[in-house]
């Protein structure tokens, strides 16, 4: 019982000492490939914005369908500033705007651009843009008490808006194509080995430290706060509180975590387009959060890294290769056929949809929750699995 | 057969021999009348004396083959449109001393190729001739000038064609040429039509072709000029302005500046009647599937982001009907595949509806957001299922009754398909309101939705109540679905296209609204196809997200507000 309690509570530490210090050093010793470690660095950013996503969703209960939004306003801040100091056409235009550009003759870098041509006023973008639109949007929405499905639907329109918005070639955000044809990030050269592995380096350190800060949070008064508005808003209200600015506070932070991600994301893929941010994608971000367990940091954490292990695993056939040979359809075994409908590229759908209802319905803790029951025996105890999906770790005192 | 034939000139060439061919055609006017003033009362469908004109298209004379054209296009027949087509294409032959039409060839045994012969007069095989080695044939080559004979010929052959349908294209064209030689052709049309229509057709045409004539009076000109705008003609619009342009006399230029004004003025009305009336189909179809998603809501507290779904469903069961009735009924009973179509998809997305709730959402009672994200992984395995099945893309064909349109008002037409649609979705809402207002199952929803504790309490089944419910706001999806196939394409991820449509429909008209839904799917469907044209579709579509997302500022429940007690759920 001991052993199992100091793992539960090391956990994060030796977790975060391996992604810090391990695995450069298994990328030093051969054994890893960069390429391998710059994929779990683009995990880990989906990692930051799943962090964010608990705090709004697992601690406060407003499920928020923007946040791909957010992650794509962060990921384009920075990927502007990439594509400036990239190939550059014409009078001084990136390359991916100038291709999608028809009328070329006399064209000017849009006003917009400008600011990111530095580094420090691209950074400051990154926090600022997620961060005012979600200030404002929140403002509006909570103001008007826009709740629960109401405030869901709403930001996942605002979300397909801003989308249809991005794939204009009129906007100057080079529509469909997306940013791209990165080089350098502060005159390091983006294709490099080291360089890789130090954004991977930095994505680590800058999700420990999100990390840490969400949990100084939710562990605070402030984190009862937002607990207790996501169990009963009303009775928080009338004890004197008002949810408003918490509310407004978390949905802003969460926009800032989000865009901090899609940051780190955009030098890693080498390209952001608008792809990212499609409604779709804001729900996978969710079911992140939902495998790993609502209402846990560190299970969102988990949660996104398997996810999109998964995702990798599945959609590129490397798990059915390994167990079948392929063969023409009509050779197959039914096991085979199944395999391959379950494994396959083709299967990914059924797996996330699985993934969506067996969660829902029968995992409502999620992968944290799974854990937490064999590292801490007593929490099998207290309540029913739908009680336990309602009140995590922590529980507001009752009155 | 007709004494018009006799006049020809509908020149659709395009290349710039325009001098040349309004001369020739003066000539051929002139000589074909003097001809048939005099053989008018001539039998003229008579197969002999045409096997004797299509003999002569294969003769050397330049002038002999220019008769024979005449001589066919005299004889008002029918069947010689296609036979002259051919001619022109190049696919006419003389074999064995008569005159045959060969399309297709196929090799035959020694590396030469063998042809399927075919008769003038119908297109259909010979007997004994679908098998004729190529060289036995003589082509009749149609050169540039005869095909420009020809051209005029099935012009003018397709002036008096019986089906109103040509007719009425062949004489627009004739008005829209304008060339003075078709005046007293459609003059002398005039005399002998009955159809109003057409009539209508004819007379807009002389008066089109009186603009540019050259012995017209000036005043008739002028006469002319405000009769097309009293017409409203769209048809004069582009040649009224091209001669605004040119015009210097005042009294004419203000004539023809009142007439383009009019014209104008009537083409914007009519369009903004038709993007009114594409909105309201639109809507129809978003206020099909609202009204399902609004019940479900306000019964259950559930979002179903599977309703798109369902939606699909729907119009995938009218897919497989269509094929089904395809396969194994007769090709008279195609056109009402539809009718089966219609109960077949509702039936079919309510079952799949009653199994998501038995199976799902029946333990989610009470979770609002797991139900969003549930029911959201139940569409992407449905969507995959169907995808799996059927392909990314398949066609639903209208029935013959759904194709067309009526033309109520000059230029404006209501595609009958359209006016189904709509008339289809007030006959679910009279249902809608007659099945919450009259039965029992009504009664019992009611009551469930508004206080379920003591509905059940007083003996109400709920959980039953909430399984039907959701099979029945399945099934108006399913409807919905069917419908859109008429009007739209159906791909498997066709529901997602339309589920943030209708949760905007939803939270616009207030949850659990039936009117709510209504309205809100109305108004939205109408701002949509009225802002289309204005700006671009994508632009059109954020403004109405925009607009939806501040008038939720507004009124954050929506038109129609739940009161009292209700408001606090």
């Amino acid at each position: 019982m001991r052993v199992k309690h100091f793992v539960g509570k090391y956990t994060p530490w030796l977790a975060f000492g391996f992604a810090l210090f391990g695995i450069p050093l298994l990328v030093w010793t051969d054994v890893l490939g960069i390429d391998s470690v710059n994929q779990l660095g683009r995990f880990m950013c989906f990692a930051i914005v799943a962090v964010g996503i608990d705090l709004v969703w697992g601690y406060t209960g407003i499920l928020s369908l923007c946040q791909a939004m957010f992650f794509c306003f962060g990921g384009y801040a920075m990927g502007m500033h990439l594509a400036l100091h990239g190939p550059l056409d014409g009078a001084g235009i990136p390359r991916c705007l100038f291709v999608v550009t028809s009328d070329v003759s006399g064209f000017k870098l849009p006003f917009f651009w400008e600011p990111f041509k530095t580094l420090p006023m691209a950074l400051l973008l990154v926090v600022l843009i997620p961060g005012l639109s979600a200030f404002i949007f929140g403002y509006f929405a909570f103001r008007s008490r826009v709740r629960g499905v109401y405030f869901s639907i709403i930001t996942q329109a605002t979300t397909l808006g801003v989308c249809l918005l991005f794939r204009r070639n009129e906007m100057r955000l080079c529509g469909t194509n997306g940013l791209t044809n990165f080089v350098t990030l502060a005159g390091y050269d983006l294709r490099a080995p080291e360089v890789k592995l130090g954004l991977y380096v930095l994505t680590v350190v800058v999700l420990a430290a999100v990390y840490w800060g969400c949990y100084q949070l939710v562990n605070s008064r402030f984190g009862r706060v937002l607990i207790a508005i996501r169990d009963n808003e009303s009775r928080l209200r009338f004890s004197g509180y008002q949810p408003l600015y918490f509310k407004i506070f978390v949905f802003t932070l969460a926009a800032v975590i989000a865009g901090i991600g899609g940051m780190l994301y955009a030098p890693q893929t080498g390209i952001i387009t608008p792809f990212n941010m499609e409604p779709e994608k804001s729900i996978f971000l969710i079911v992140l959060v939902a495998v790993g367990g609502r209402g846990t940091l560190s299970g969102a954490i988990v949660g996104a890294l398997s996810v999109n292990y998964a995702y990798a695993m599945l959609t590129s056939g490397t798990i059915y290769n390994k167990l079948f040979t392929p063969r023409p359809a009509e050779q197959m075994s039914y096991i085979q056929s199944a395999a391959e409908l379950l494994l396959g590229p083709k299967g990914w759908p059924f797996v996330l949809g699985a993934l969506f209802i067996g969660v829902v319905l029968y995992f409502p803790d999620g992968l944290a929750g799974l854990w937490r029951r064999w590292t801490e025996p007593q929490f099998d105890k207290n309540g029913d699995a739908g009680q336990r999906a309602a009140k995590p770790k922590i529980s507001v005192a009752k009155a | 057969m007709n004494a018009l034939s006799s006049h020809i000139g509908v020149n659709q060439r395009r290349d710039g021999s325009r001098f040349w061919s309004i001369g020739y055609a003066r000539f051929l006017n002139c000589l074909v009348s003097t001809f048939f003033l005099i053989c008018n009362f001539i039998q003229c469908s008579d197969e002999t004396g045409l096997n004797k004109a299509m003999l002569e298209l294969a003769s050397d004379s330049y002038d002999a083959r220019k008769a024979a054209v005449e001589q066919i296009t005299a004889s008002g027949d029918m069947r010689m449109i296609p036979f002259l087509e051919e001619y022109s294409r190049g696919s006419v032959y003389v074999w064995n001393g008569r005159i045959v039409v060969c399309k297709e060839t196929h090799p035959g045994p020694t590396g030469t190729k063998l042809g399927l012969l075919l008769d003038p007069f119908d297109l259909k095989s010979i007997s004994g001739a679908d098998s004729i080695p190529l060289s036995e044939l003589k082509a009749v080559d149609a050169g540039r000038k005869e095909r420009g004979l020809v051209r005029d010929a099935l012009a003018l052959l397709k002036l008096s064609n019986p089906d109103r349908e040509s007719r009425l294209s062949a004489v627009i064209k004739c008005g829209d040429s304008g060339m003075d030689s078709n005046l007293p052709v459609l003059k002398k049309l005039l005399e002998n039509e009955k159809d109003s229509k057409v009539r209508g057709a004819i007379e807009e045409g002389i008066l089109l072709l009186n603009l540019s004539a050259a012995g017209v009076k000036p005043e008739e000109r002028l006469a002319s000029i405000s009769k097309l705008g009293a017409l409203h003609s769209s048809r004069a619009l582009a040649k009224l302005q091209e001669l605004q342009s040119k015009e210097t006399a005042g009294a004419t230029l203000k004539a023809l500046k009142d007439a383009i004004a009019s014209i104008e003025q009537w083409q914007t009305i009519t369009r903004g009647f038709g993007h009114v009336f594409s909105g309201i189909s639109q809507g129809s179809i978003l206020v099909l599937m609202a009204l399902g998603l609004s019940i479900i809501f306000g019964l259950m507290g559930v979002i179903n982001m599977a309703h798109g779904e369902l939606m699909m469903i729907g119009a995938y069961t009218t897919f497989a009907v269509q094929k089904a009735f395809e396969l194994w009924l007769p090709a008279g009973a195609f056109n009402f595949y539809f009718i089966a179509a219609i109960p077949a998809s509702f039936l079919a997305a309510g079952i799949v509806g009653y199994l998501i709730e038995a199976l799902v959402i029946r333990h989610l009672y009470g979770r609002p957001l797991e139900t969003l994200l549930a029911t959201y992984g139940v569409g992407l395995v449905l969507t995959q299922c169907v995808r799996l099945k059927f392909g990314d893309n398949i066609a639903v064909n209208s029935p013959m009754w759904l194709q067309g349109g009526a033309e109520i008002m000059q230029g404006l037409v209501l595609p009958y398909n359209r006016c189904f649609i709509i008339g289809f979705c007030g006959l679910c809402i009279l249902l809608m309101y007659m099945v919450m207002g009259r039965t029992k199952l009504g009664l019992l929803l009611r009551a469930t939705t508004q206080n379920r504790n003591m509905a059940a309490s007083l003996g109400v089944p709920t959980r039953r109540i909430d399984g039907y419910t959701f099979a029945l706001g399945a099934g108006l999806a399913g409807l919905a679905g069917c419908a859109l196939t008429q009007i739209g394409g159906v791909t498997p991820d066709m529901g997602q296209n339309y589920i943030v449509d209708s949760f905007m429909v939803v939270v616009t008209g207030g949850v659990g609204k039936l009117a709510g839904a209504i309205w809100a799917g109305l108004a939205l469907g109408c701002l949509n196809k009225i802002f289309e044209p204005l700006f671009e579709a994508v632009w059109a579509k954020v403004l109405i997200l925009a607009c939806v997302v501040l008038f939720i500022q507004w009124r954050p429940s929506g038109l129609f507000p739940a009161k009292g007690r209700l408001a606090d759920v």
